[in-house]
């Protein structure tokens, strides 16, 4: 008896033993190796004795990672998409998507770990700058891209690449068509009227909207903000009633974090920090009319626990506003039409009617260091992104099936397929660097939608640091912590659940003194100087 | 007990006897005469070395300015910069001590918990009933934390949450549970025994399980009520199980549940001070930064606190009771 009771105690230790080393190694990741052989291998390959004419006699599989989730009809369009590349380019490619929620930590780590990776979503607000200094994506030469990409070469602009380089070295293929968007707030026309607002042109506005919401539909939330996207955004919409915020802090690029910033509507571009004057007043404006609508109910309670974004439950009535951008409301504004909700829509703009242009490397591509096939990747981007076929299908699917073009030469939905079950809805399969100039307007935009997508250029402006991106590594100590006391002290007030706002600011205040803001603020002002000096030259 | 204890440390001696022989004869001829043995412990003993030592050499990242080009070990050292973050944001002594605090809360009552539903469970005496008990018991062992925090946030939230509907119902006044401090000292040791408690019964289980019947029959003849056996048997013998599983339990102390506080607290703000623990701190300064070398400096100095600790208990048990030290 004795015997077996210290056998079984020792299986259960091992098992035990076995549970917990389990546990504490999923930190260890493999580190990339080799990351040289592929620049080696491209070399011979332009050395080949037809220069002009790439070698594609050998079949490749290229792997691509983009951002989001795959539609469900994604593996028939790839499938026609690759019986394409296989005939132009000896190729298919394969893709992967890296859901939203894991962003932060996943792209690092698919470039990190050596996996199989060709090219890979790549844009300024998703650690481009960081990850080129990293080594993380392959450094690009004009010379060959004209070689391999005549399309794309022939229409972009000079600047893009300018902007894309980093330490002197080109990174990204940006796309041709940098967004023309602005951020938005989408609401309720019929709540609207209730609430006696015929018209409303800032989101300070909206007070009456939401009195009315909280008044007669108790299952609506004004604000029903998500922990991600959300929550800063009504705030930084508040804040444009006072100063031209550009959306996030120069340093961390993080919406989530206070750090140093500028007025992108001073064309002197004064570096400041987010505590100093006049960003400080601004903030103390929105902080002020954040906790009045937080105190009255207008704000969900728990915005740190919900996963949902406002803009996915706005038209089922949760959310009494939608959050987002001129792009992605549009499938809102024509789902609520679906249900017979009409919308209305306010774009996020300063005291004089502008938003900052949208910079050249907000959506663009990368090759990853490693990978073995960059010329062939280069290849299939140009078709890509450049040949209308390709383009058209990599974003709206397959004709007739998940579109079809109208009579007036919009692009509607064909007989049977509503924009619920379109298995590809359009800019859903994230092939934002695509060619956007191809495009032909959409059949069920909502004229309010239509009125909106033509007014929108009209709002961009250029402003000094368009294209200025910070070098953060000497500063990160710093960063960090100034990341960490925001998510403590400065979210509460982005959401409106402070006591007294005066105070609020000043322990933040304090706590970004001691995390290190103002060294992070002599650092990025001698960038953006140099930055400046190297513009006006 | 004394009996038990006397014939252990004579076979102690006996094998350490054999042991002297044999290394006189030398390790090949060891590994001949168990090789059965050896080769039983061959898969977990290459386990060990290519899960658990080989990767320990990646602890140098922690003190490397790492980039992908040279790799963990070619990438150029830069001492303790990687550390400064931590100990710059006035907040480690803070988190150190919620981390050692909350995994102590969680280790006691886990271990209390776990051994009163295993003793509970082994006086069932209807088999159907005990089956069904320890099924619902073991359940949430396999409901991972991202679902654990959606239930929680649709009971508790302050809109919608079922606990203010059912408030409401009696029309109290819904309570803020999100943003309140005091409410979460409760929940999350009460989530964590109630996650985990099925897992560690079924450990001190196998123990009672194992001890020896006929001493029970011997107190049943005595006259001893189910109450004396459990006090005066059951508990005692369980005791050398109990110090073990804390021993290693104690391993994990400074790691604590990092799964559990992001997704039931995540970025939180209100809650912060009072659920802030080594993990999401890190987590959250660096999310986004993917800094490998300040990431692992974080490890690394959880690794040497729990070293640290490991040896200080393992070594007062030593002076306790010799026998029940895990080295």
């Amino acid at each position: 008896m004795k015997k077996s009771s210290i056998l079984l105690f020792t299986l259960l230790l091992s098992f035990v033993l076995v549970i917990s080393a389990c546990g504490n190694n999923n930190n260890n990741s493999a580190p990339s190796d080799s990351p040289n052989a592929s620049v080696s291998a491209s070399a011979s390959g332009a050395a080949s004795p037809d220069a002009s004419k790439p070698d594609n006699s050998k079949e490749v599989k290229l792997v691509g990672y983009l951002l989001g989730e795959a539609p469900k009809g994604m593996p028939e369009v790839l499938a026609a998409l690759n019986e394409k590349f296989k005939k132009d380019i000896n190729a298919t490619i394969e893709l992967n998507y890296i859901g939203w929620g894991d962003v932060a930590s996943k792209y690092p780590l698919v470039l990190a770990s050596g996996e199989d990776v060709d090219f890979i979503f790549a844009a300024d607000w998703n650690f481009y700058t960081s990850e080129a200094n990293k080594g993380a994506f392959m450094s690009l030469d004009l010379e060959k891209m004209k070689q391999l990409m005549p399309k794309y070469m022939a229409k972009q602009n000079q600047a893009a690449f300018t902007a894309a380089t980093v330490n002197g070295k080109l990174y990204m293929i940006p796309t041709t068509t940098p967004d023309r968007k602005v951020s938005v707030a989408v609401i309720r026309k019929d709540i609207m009227e209730k609430a006696g607002l015929a018209e409303v042109k800032k989101f300070s506005e909206l007070e009456p909207y939401f009195a009315e919401i909280k008044k007669d539909y108790p299952d609506m939330i004004p604000l029903n903000l998500d922990s991600q996207f959300d929550l800063p955004t009504p705030y930084q919409y508040l804040l444009r009633d006072k100063i031209g915020f550009q959306g996030a802090p120069i340093d961390s690029g993080d919406p989530m974090t206070e750090g140093v910033a500028y007025d992108f509507s001073d064309p002197t571009g004064k570096i400041m920090s987010m505590l100093e004057e006049p960003m400080l007043s601004a903030q103390k404006y929105a902080a002020g009319i954040m906790k009045d609508w937080y105190a009255k109910g207008y704000v969900n309670k728990n915005p740190y626990s919900n996963k949902t974004r406002s803009k996915d439950n706005f038209c089922e009535g949760k959310s009494g506003v939608a959050l987002g951008n001129s792009y992605d409301v549009a499938t809102v504004m024509s789902q609520c039409k679906a249900k017979g909700i009409d919308t209305y829509i306010i774009p996020s703009l300063t005291q004089d009617g502008k938003a900052p242009q949208n910079t050249w490397t907000n959506n663009g591509v990368a090759i990853a260091a490693n990978s073995k096939n960059a010329d062939r990747v280069m290849q299939m981007l140009d078709l890509l992104m450049e040949d209308e076929s390709y383009a058209t299908t990599a974003y709206f699917g397959i004709e007739g099936k998940n579109y079809a073009v109208t009579a007036e030469g919009t692009i509607g939905l064909p007989e049977g397929v509503t924009s619920e079950n379109n298995t590809y809805p359009p800019d859903a399969s994230g092939f934002w660097f695509i060619d956007k100039d191809f495009f032909k307007p959409m059949a069920d935009w909502t004229a309010e939608y239509t009125k909106h997508h033509d007014e929108v250029a009209s709002f961009l402006t250029d402003f000094p640091y368009n294209g200025f991106t910070f070098n953060s590594d000497k500063v990160k100590t710093q960063i960090a912590n100034m990341k960490n006391v925001s998510s403590q002290y400065a979210s509460p007030i982005f959401i409106g659940a402070i006591k007294d706002v005066d105070s609020a600011f000043a322990t933040l205040d304090e706590k970004l003194k001691s995390a290190g803001i103002d060294k992070v603020k002599t650092e990025v002002e001698a960038q953006a100087a140099a930055y400046l000096a190297s513009k006006g030259k | 007990m004394s009996v038990n204890a006397e014939t252990r440390r004579n076979a102690a001696a006996a094998a350490g006897l054999k042991a002297k022989q044999l290394r006189k004869r030398g390790f090949m001829s060891e590994i001949k005469a168990h090789w059965v043995l050896y080769a039983m412990f061959l898969p977990i003993a290459i386990y060990f070395i290519f899960f658990a030592y080989v990767p320990m050499a990646g602890i140098v990242m922690a003190f490397k300015e790492f980039n992908y080009r040279e790799g963990i070990f070619g990438s150029p050292w830069n001492g303790w910069d990687n550390f400064s973050y931590f100990f710059d944001s006035g907040k480690a002594w803070l988190v150190t001590r919620n981390t050692v605090v909350y995994n102590v809360i969680f280790l006691t009552c886990y271990t209390v918990f776990s051994i009163m539903a295993a003793v509970f469970i082994s006086e069932i005496t209807k088999k159907w009933f005990k089956k069904i008990a320890q099924t619902m018991m073991f359940l949430p062992y396999f409901i991972s934390w991202v679902t654990v925090s959606a239930f929680v946030y649709n009971f508790l939230n302050y809109e919608y949450g079922i606990a203010n509907k059912l408030l409401a119902q009696f029309s109290l006044a819904p309570i803020d549970i999100y943003s309140n401090t005091s409410y979460w000292y409760f929940l999350l040791p009460f989530l964590y025994v109630w996650k985990w408690v099925g897992y560690g019964s079924v450990l001190y289980l196998a123990a009672i399980v194992g001890i020896d019947q006929e001493v029970y029959e011997a107190a049943t003849i005595d006259g001893a009520t189910r109450f004396q056996k459990i006090t005066k048997i059951t508990l005692p013998l369980l005791k050398p199980t109990m110090i073990i599983l804390i021993l290693l339990g104690l391993g994990r102390i400074m790691r604590g549940e990092f799964d559990m506080f992001y997704q039931l607290i995540g970025n939180n703000g209100t809650l912060m001070d009072a659920t802030d623990i080594i993990d999401t701190l890190a987590f959250r300064s660096l999310v986004g930064t993917a800094d490998f070398g300040m990431a692992s400096s974080v490890g690394f100095y959880q690794s040497v606190l729990t070293l640290i600790i490991i040896l200080a208990a393992n070594w007062l048990v030593r002076r306790y009771d010799k026998d029940q030290a895990l080295f």
